[in-house]
């Protein structure tokens, strides 16, 4: 089965890395799509299924805080899985991100083990 | 307590940012001094606060987009070396943050800025706790800055 990830994040550095370091693990990936905040992100969901989305905190526009509200109001899209990636510490930010349903935490950097364990996890579980 | 991070932070470079590290000689003279500096700063605040701040200049950011990127240093826009290093102290903080005080104890980082600065204000952070790296040959320095209740 190929996965299709969605990586949320306003820096292209960053986006660019996870890509890289996806490319880097074993799973079979049919397509990795980009978006600069979340409104972009929920923007195309609206035309594109994902498995995972990959998503930072702090962004413009509309935050991780922000789209994961969005998101899981979303009868469609509610139940997708979400990944924070980030470096964030702040207690408050992510028991509230966790009160929202986020699936698992990655710190930065990211390994490509990280990704392998976090995404098989998640999505075996899916399948149970 | 300071080689943990000594530590720590050359191996961000390493595996982040895909350099070959080596310790510096703790001296101004690794910088050249007709190039300009940039230096990339975050603050922290929790049970603890402080400031870790990144100082290198256009050689070693062109490397770390060539690493992260693979664009040509002539494609390395202003606004990608902000990013770049943005991301670099950000990285390096948190990481830092946890070499420092454990996996326990939480922060919260402000957003990285990223600026141009002289000479001496690079002389200034010489005089605080830092740690000085070449990285494929290129200068970095690290310093913290941490509340002086720690």
């Amino acid at each position: 089965m190929a996965f299709k990830f969605l990586i949320v994040d306003d820096s292209s550095i960053v986006r660019k890395v996870l890509t890289r370091t996806i490319g880097m693990t074993d799973l079979e990936v049919s397509e990795i799509i980009e978006a600069e905040n979340g409104q972009v992100a929920l923007d195309k969901l609206k035309n594109d299924w994902v498995d995972i989305i990959f998503l930072d905190i702090n962004m413009p526009v509309m935050n991780g805080i922000e789209f994961m509200e969005v998101l899981r109001k979303d009868e469609t899209l509610k139940d997708m899985p979400v990944v924070i990636v980030s470096t964030e510490g702040s207690k408050d930010r992510i028991a509230r991100l966790e009160q929202l349903g986020i699936r698992a935490y990655l710190r930065k950097p990211v390994s490509p083990e990280h990704i392998t364990s976090t995404v098989l996890s998640l999505l075996e579980g899916e399948n149970k | 307590m300071k080689s943990e991070l000594v530590s720590t932070a050359a191996q961000i470079l390493e595996t982040w940012g895909m350099f070959l590290v080596d310790r510096s000689e703790d001296s101004l003279q690794i910088f050249e001094t007709n190039s300009p500096f940039y230096l990339a700063e975050l603050q922290f605040n929790g049970e603890f606060s402080g400031t870790y701040q990144v100082v290198a200049q256009r050689n070693f950011v062109d490397s770390l987009v060539s690493n992260l990127l693979g664009l040509e240093k002539e494609a390395v826009d202003e606004k990608t070396v902000n990013d770049a290093l943005s991301e670099l102290v950000n990285v390096l903080s948190g990481n830092l943050l946890t070499s420092q005080f454990g996996d326990d104890l939480v922060f919260a980082l402000t957003t990285p800025e990223v600026k141009k600065v002289s000479f001496d204000e690079v002389s200034k952070i010489f005089q605080k706790n830092h740690f000085c790296y070449k990285a494929d040959d290129e200068p970095i320095v690290i310093a913290c800055d941490i509340d002086s209740s720690f």
